[in-house]
């Protein structure tokens, strides 16, 4: 299976799947393959399940059939207007008249494929696709009925002609089927006027009313130039006067004379009618093979985006590295009403990591609460801090000790080996007061007011020792 | 995992926003667990950021330093008669370990330190600078790595950013870089990433090749959701239900034209969350209001009457050319009557394809439901907000997401081109799945339009 096969199978499963990629891509090798890679992998294995290679070798057999149809019947139709010709002619043919009935639609057939051509996407997104597409529409609906019943039937064929139809691939393709049909024409004409040259005896004559017979003479030159070049007999002037309304007298002359003219017709078909078609055939093959190697999927689509999400997510997992092998016990949830809030009249008072406005708050508190010990007051921050407390906590004279936390910190285990060791210390009786300023979400004070009730039972800090003090700011 | 790359430690005070880091950066909203309490982390576990095919940025998450005061204590005392490093130091208090069983979690951060490349060190700045987060730095300089502080809440903490950034500097970590987790802006991430840069100067190539994936993916992902958005609009603008003009027969049309619109719209939500990666179950569900309006196709307006002078005259030449080719094959016997016919039976074609619909529904006397204007600028707002809150949330955000349209009118400013898009919407009604009919989606004039209006979506809204 060629790439372009292969991109256009994948496309042909995005088409079955929709605009999101819903279908399972198992046994892919993930590892070190690009995600286009990945992509076309999962339409070969999807492939089986949604038959769609196998419709659109169907619909290739389709093109070519129909292509070649009317290739035939582009033949046929140029071997009858030849025949055409000589039956209205009678035993005289009108030399211009005939090449320029050949030559006039071509021409202006070719200029008007180059116009086309030269405007990117006008060939492609243009009528000539759109007949194309309903051509095929139109054969498919009426000779082939059972292969519509394929569920993704239409959305595979409008996938298929998509592609085929349009775009650059398309603009090639259209190019390359004009350029064969008009060949058929020049071939059936050809054919069929050596075959009534061959058994017609015709003489070839030339007239105008408006134009001067040196236009003509001229005109003849030049047409005969490049078969001349090329060794084929060609008129020469004084053949060419001479067929001026027939004015071929002389028996001998005539029949010279008829062999140059159909000599000069057939040589101008070949080398003015077939010989560029063929060419630009061979050259439209040319790129239309060289297009098709380069066409790339849309890898931005959302469709695409999405696949690449789920076949080469650019994400991995590493798992654990570093396992934690303690069993870790349910921490038990105290009960969370507190019975007592009641603060002792005398405390020495302790600051444990507050910020600067908690500890302004702290010290409002103090001063209202227990004036006298404002002078004890010191929040604890650091490891030397906690030291120096721990030493004067063992050789103090009040009875309780009032610890001010924030109920917004999240208690850690530092914190808890600090208190415990603060109240393994002493006989004192520890109060925790929490320092609420209002700026929780509510759903949270309940979660962390448990966490604190928590670090109390383990530090054995009664519960009813454990006061929410909220500051000015949170009453507000 | 045989990968080359970059490796990093995500290390912290405990719930400071390690794991939400990670989450954020992974773009996995399942990875790990996160929770309000401390030691919720307490296993080294690691994510990979794939660069290209054999290199990826690997990050470890680790447990939060929760006893730091202790540890850095225990450190210093090491070597006291003795001139020895930091990371001597660490690797002597790993040796003892068993001797600190209380210190587990941290001895797993301190391993960590040791056997990655760089240091992510996550700081909540809702908090003050305590002696417990000067120590936590103290301990990752002994690891002589290189340390990015990454300030988690910048925007709850903002009164204390600076503080902060005195401090680290203080402590000789300059190169921090801002990072919401909650409120996500995809520039800090890159911020951080250009930090690695500055920090790793052998890994510099290999980073810029990861900075730019990201962007791509970043502004593809951006790009398919704009037309994900863009293709609603077209579904909903250009439907319409025909029905028999009594109250039942519109009564039903509407009905099923406002279950169409909402299975829609439901679909566009749920593609987008795919999209960028989060869970259904993230974004709170609200109903579209809808409103339906009798389909009005105004026959001269300037949009109507260009499209349909275009077309027309396509449509004439298109079977003049045809006629010319009949007139040629017969010789010109036909006198140019068949290029005439051909021209006219153009014209008459194109008249057809554009209004054969709306002149059999006035026949058979029948009518168009479609969705009002009102109806589609909700729509519209509702898929940007949805659209721009995705862009900013993080992966570790646990809110729902609300995308009902503020009742505010300065907040729902539509596009400039509102009007425009919708005139052509309305001009177009084979442009919708949702109707009867159905549609070709991939035709190329509404793969145009989708193109136009989302190229435009990014254009406005920009680097989120």
């Amino acid at each position: 299976m060629s790439l372009f096969q292969q991109r256009l199978l994948a496309e042909g499963v995005r088409a079955a799947e929709g605009d999101y990629p819903t279908l399972p891509s198992p046994g892919l090798n993930k590892a070190e393959t690009s995600f286009e890679l990945l992509l076309l992998e999962r339409a070969k294995q999807l492939d089986p399940e949604l038959q769609i290679s196998a419709l659109f070798t169907h619909f290739k057999l389709l093109t070519n059939n129909l292509f070649a149809l009317l290739s035939v019947l582009l033949l046929v139709l140029g071997a009858s207007s030849v025949g055409q010709l000589f039956s209205e002619q009678g035993t005289q043919v009108n030399f211009f008249w005939a090449f320029g009935l050949f030559f006039i639609p071509n021409l202006l057939a070719l200029c008007l494929w180059l116009f086309l051509f030269l405007q990117t996407n006008l060939l492609s997104a243009g009528w000539l696709a759109h007949f194309s597409f309903f051509l095929f529409k139109t054969v498919e609906k009426r000779f082939n009925p059972q292969a519509t019943q394929h569920p993704h039937f239409w959305l595979l064929f409008k996938c298929y002609f998509k592609i085929i139809l349009s775009a650059d691939v398309g603009r090639y393709q259209l190019s390359y089927v004009t350029h064969l049909l008009w060949l058929s024409y020049f071939f059936g004409a050809t054919i069929m006027l050596v075959i009534m040259l061959a058994t017609h005896q015709v003489d070839f004559i030339w007239e105008t009313s408006i134009l001067s017979a040196q236009s003509f003479q001229w005109l003849t030159e030049v047409l005969a130039y490049i078969p001349n070049l090329l060794g084929v007999t060609v008129p020469n002037p004084e053949q060419i006067q001479q067929s001026h309304l027939g004015a071929v007298n002389v028996l001998a002359e005539a029949q010279n004379s008829r062999l140059v003219w159909s000599s000069l017709l057939i040589s101008s078909l070949l080398i003015y009618g077939i010989l560029p078609r063929l060419l630009l055939l061979l050259l439209m093959r040319f790129l239309l093979i060289r297009k098709k190697q380069q066409f790339q999927l849309t890898l931005s689509r959302p469709y695409y985006v999405q696949l690449r999400q789920q076949l080469k997510s650019n994400v991995t997992s590493l798992g654990i590295k570093d396992p934690d092998l303690a069993k870790i016990e349910a921490p038990h949830s105290p009960h969370l009403e507190t019975p007592c809030h009641e603060l002792p009249s005398c405390f020495y008072p302790v600051a444990v990591e507050l910020s600067e406005r908690q500890f302004i708050e702290c010290q409002k508190h103090v001063k209202q609460f227990s004036p006298e010990q404002f002078a004890l007051l010191k929040n604890v921050c650091d490891f030397k801090a906690q030291q120096q407390l721990l030493n004067e906590i063992k050789t103090i004279q009040q009875r309780v000790v009032v610890l001010y936390v924030t109920m917004a910190r999240l208690p850690d285990r530092g914190l808890l080996a600090f208190i415990k060791s603060l109240t393994c210390l002493s006989s004192t009786s520890f109060y925790l007061l929490l320092i609420d300023e209002g700026l929780m979400e509510s759903s949270h004070i309940s979660k962390r007011r448990s966490d604190w009730y928590q670090l109390a039972t383990q530090a054995d800090i009664p519960l009813e020792n454990i006061i929410q003090f909220k500051t000015r700011g949170a009453d507000e | 995992m045989n990968k080359k790359g970059l490796s990093v430690a995500v290390v912290g005070h405990a719930n400071a926003g390690k794991t939400s880091l990670m989450r954020t950066l992974l773009r996995d909203s399942e990875f790990g667990e996160v929770a309000d309490q401390a030691g919720t982390t307490r296993h080294v576990e690691g994510g990979a950021l794939l660069i290209d095919d054999s290199n990826s940025l690997a990050l470890f998450d680790t447990p939060g330093l929760e006893d730091s005061m202790r540890l850095h204590h225990i450190l210093s005392g090491y070597f006291t008669k003795h001139s020895v490093d930091g990371v001597e130091r660490l690797q002597h208090f790993l040796a003892r370990q068993s001797e600190y069983p209380e210190l587990e979690q941290e001895a797993k951060v301190l391993r960590s330190l040791l056997s990655n490349d760089l240091i992510f060190y996550v700081v909540d700045l809702r908090e003050p600078i305590l002696g417990k987060y000067r120590d936590e730095l103290q301990i990752l300089s002994y690891a002589a790595k290189p340390v990015i502080p990454v300030l988690n809440f910048t925007e709850a903490g903002a009164a204390n950013l600076e503080q902060w950034k005195k401090q680290l500097a203080r402590l000789n970590f300059h190169a921090c870089v801002s990072f919401d987790n909650v409120h996500f802006k995809f520039i800090d991430e890159i911020k951080i990433y250009q930090k690695m840069q500055t920090l790793l100067a052998d890994k510099e190539e290999l980073l810029q090749a990861f900075i730019n994936q990201r962007r791509t993916q970043w502004s593809e992902r951006f790009n398919a959701a704009s037309v994900i958005v863009t293709n609603l609009f077209v579904e909903s603008a250009c439907v319409r239900y025909k029905a028999v003009n009594t109250e039942q027969q519109i009564e039903q049309a509407t009905l099923n034209l406002k279950q169409a619109v909402r299975n829609a719209e439901s679909k566009c939500v749920r593609r987008l969350l795919a999209l960028y990666q989060f869970r259904k179950g993230d974004v709170e569900n609200s109903k579209l209001p809808i409103e339906q309006d009798g389909w009005q196709l105004d026959l001269f307006s300037a949009d109507n009457l260009q499209e349909f002078g275009i077309k027309l005259t396509g449509n004439i030449a298109k079977g003049a050319g045809v006629g010319v080719a009949v007139d040629l094959v017969t010789a010109g016997m036909t006198l140019g009557v068949a290029a005439f016919t051909g021209g006219v039976a153009g014209a008459l074609w194109g008249v057809k394809q554009r209004y054969y619909d709306e002149i059999e529904a006035k026949i058979k006397g029948c009518r168009y439901i479609c969705l009002n204007e009102t109806t589609l600028q909700v729509l519209w707002l509702r898929q940007i907000k949805l659209l721009t809150l995705l862009q900013r949330r993080g992966h570790a955000s646990v809110d729902k997401i609300d995308y009902q349209v503020s009742q505010d009118k300065q907040k729902n400013e539509l596009p400039k081109n509102w009007s425009k898009w919708l005139r052509k919407s309305h001009s177009h009604p084979d442009w919708s799945s949702l109707n009867e009919k159905g549609a070709d989606l991939d035709d190329d004039k509404r793969l145009l339009f989708i193109e136009q209006v989302s190229a435009e979506m990014v254009h406005t809204l920009g680097d989120l």
